[in-house]
């Protein structure tokens, strides 16, 4: 498994886990440094610290139908 | 060139790597392959991320300029890079591109509520040729560039 496959299995790890939340993960550790219910509410909690070494994502609502 | 990407959360979507026109620093971003999108975009929340102010006097407004199941919206217009990553050569704290965009501007729209941009057609017809290939785990992503 490569890097990358690993940062996917990661990021579907965690939008299972938390599948309400925004979440900001650290690519290298795969921790999640910051969550909350909105990208907004991530951005906050992270003040300004998004860097070149995170990635933000959030599972999308499956109460709704999504059509984008 | 050949770039396979498992999809994020069983989607059409990959990381790609996004360098801010302002500031020239890159970020990591999710992006969704919408073929149903002329143009490559992003919600307007973004913007804040990446190091752009939509409330800056000099930022170009573009009023009900993008049209989706919201109705229409405007869009704030900020200049960006979109890279693809190399998913064979990618180390952690090491990117390695693989593919950079030639589009030096993107929309962030206000009612596009959403954490990931939109990879439109404008970038999506600069490839080769790409496709989804369904599995039991979601979707793989087939880009040729």
């Amino acid at each position: 498994m490569n890097y990358y496959e690993k940062l996917v299995k990661k990021v579907n790890q965690s939008m299972k886990k938390h599948p309400r939340s925004a979440m900001v993960m650290d690519m290298s550790s795969f921790q999640i440094l910051a969550k909350g219910p909105s990208l907004a509410a991530v951005n906050k909690k992270m003040s300004g610290k998004l860097s070149e070494n995170t990635l933000v994502f959030q599972k999308p609502n499956q109460k709704a139908a999504w059509i984008l | 060139m050949e770039l396979i990407y498992p999809g994020i959360g069983g989607q059409p979507i990959i990381a790609v790597a996004v360098k801010c026109g302002l500031t020239n620093k890159g970020y990591y971003v999710n992006m969704l392959l919408d073929t149903g999108a002329e143009q490559t975009c992003f919600p307007a929340a973004f913007a804040k991320e990446f190091g752009h102010d939509n409330a800056h006097p000099a930022v170009e407004i573009h009023k009900n300029s993008v049209q989706g199941i919201f109705g229409f919206s405007d869009s704030y217009i900020h200049s960006l890079q979109i890279s693809l990553l190399d998913p064979n050569k990618t180390r952690e704290r090491k990117p390695v591109i693989a593919w950079t965009s030639p589009l030096t501007r993107a929309p962030f729209v206000e009612k596009l509520d959403c954490v990931h941009g939109l990879i439109g057609m404008d970038v999506m017809r600069c490839w080769k040729s790409f496709g989804f290939e369904p599995n039991k785990h979601g979707v793989k992503i087939r880009i040729v560039i």
